[in-house]
């Protein structure tokens, strides 16, 4: 399903069970509402996956609702064309597609 | 100034009769939050700075967050002492006011926005706080992941790696608490896990400017890896100090800082 068949808002509990996929593209879209709305008290940071796309647990989700710490980001998005673009995938599933990580020497 | 008047002042936050440090920082935290501390919490946050002061620690203290006292996850992230982390991927839901703040094992982690070799080589210490230490291989608090330059704390299960600008030295030791390093010498560095302090034999070199991180690992100046489940109360970088001496006085602040939150 994408992002726009997700009910929002979502508790945290149930947003664990999620992630949310999406492409560079949007990721740089995104990188860039923050910059503008967003600070360092939370930061949105994708990891690339093995297909190329990249990821972000659901349960960034809880911070987008008035008072959260990316509503003005969220407030700011423009909905029509970001929640289509975003897969929402179990983290399980995103779990198996992170790259395995190098064993130190 | 009467008992009921004074009991009244504190309920909203006032910080008169506080350490001034402290104070600065519970003004900070309540500012971030919103809202007031208990005053219970407040006053075991002061103890803390007091009894640091008192130990001699406080002062290497540079780059340091109370993961945990705060009513949100933005106060927990104000810095006690130093610059504010920044905050990659953790939500509200991630934190707890008496246990700290949860990893997740693949995508949460804190930039302390200190360089390595922001220390001198020779006088420099990590620390971690754990409330619950997950198993799985990870980095608590760190940075690089080869070469003799690196500062961080990593674990496999029981065994614990560590390095202070040094190639890795490893412990097998179970167990949450605190989990440091301290270097005071160019020879050696001291070792605390989970309340036991040994010494590490191994000559300094000159640190790396990469810039350290907790709950995951900066491998290069551009890659995070390592990602990890723990929960942490509270992390510290800065110069040398006495491992002990802070371990008994975070473990106060915990066992506090539990009893006061309602």
């Amino acid at each position: 399903m994408t992002l726009a068949e997700l009910l929002l808002p979502i508790s945290y509990e149930d947003a664990k069970g999620y992630a949310l996929v999406f492409t560079p593209a949007l990721a740089g879209r995104l990188a860039e509402l923050h910059a503008i709305h967003g600070d360092s008290r939370c930061v949105p940071m994708p990891r690339q996956l093995t297909d190329g796309r990249l990821m972000l647990a659901a349960d960034i989700l809880t911070e987008v609702m008035p008072g959260g710490m990316l509503s003005a980001m969220w407030e700011a998005a423009d909905k029509a064309v970001l929640l289509p673009s975003v897969e929402v995938i179990p983290w399980a599933d995103a779990l198996a597609l992170l790259p395995p990580e190098q064993a130190e020497a | 100034m009467p008992l009921a008047i004074r009991n009244v002042r504190r309920r909203v936050g006032d910080t008169s009769g506080f350490d001034a440090d402290a104070a600065a920082y519970i003004r900070a935290v309540q500012s971030a939050d919103n809202a007031a501390l208990e005053p219970a919490v407040a006053w075991a946050i002061n103890a803390f700075v007091l009894g640091c002061k008192a130990d001699g620690i406080w002062s290497a203290l540079k780059a340091s967050c109370i993961l945990m006292g705060a009513r949100t996850l933005p106060g927990a992230l104000t810095p006690l002492v130093g610059t504010a982390p920044t905050n990659f991927n953790f939500v509200s839901g991630d934190y707890n006011r008496e246990t700290g703040l949860a990893g997740n094992s693949s995508t949460k982690y804190l930039d302390t926005n200190r360089a390595t070799n922001a220390d001198p080589q020779n006088s420099a210490h990590a620390v971690i706080y754990l409330h619950t230490r997950n198993s799985q291989i990870a980095t608590l608090i760190g940075a690089a992941s080869s070469g003799s330059d690196r500062t961080l704390i990593r674990h496999s299960s029981d065994i614990v790696v560590t390095a202070l600008r040094t190639a890795t030295a490893t412990k097998t030791q179970s167990g949450a608490g605190l989990l440091g390093i301290s270097r005071a010498a160019s020879g050696s560095y001291s070792r605390r896990i989970a309340g036991t302090t040994d010494t590490v034999t191994a000559t300094s070199t000159t640190p790396n400017s990469l810039v350290m991180t907790v709950l995951a690992r900066r491998a290069t100046a551009s890659t995070i890896d390592e990602y990890s489940g723990s929960r942490a109360q509270f992390y510290s970088l800065g110069e040398s100090l006495d491992l002990a001496l802070l371990d008994s006085r975070v473990a106060t602040l915990v066992s506090d800082i539990a009893a006061a939150i309602p």
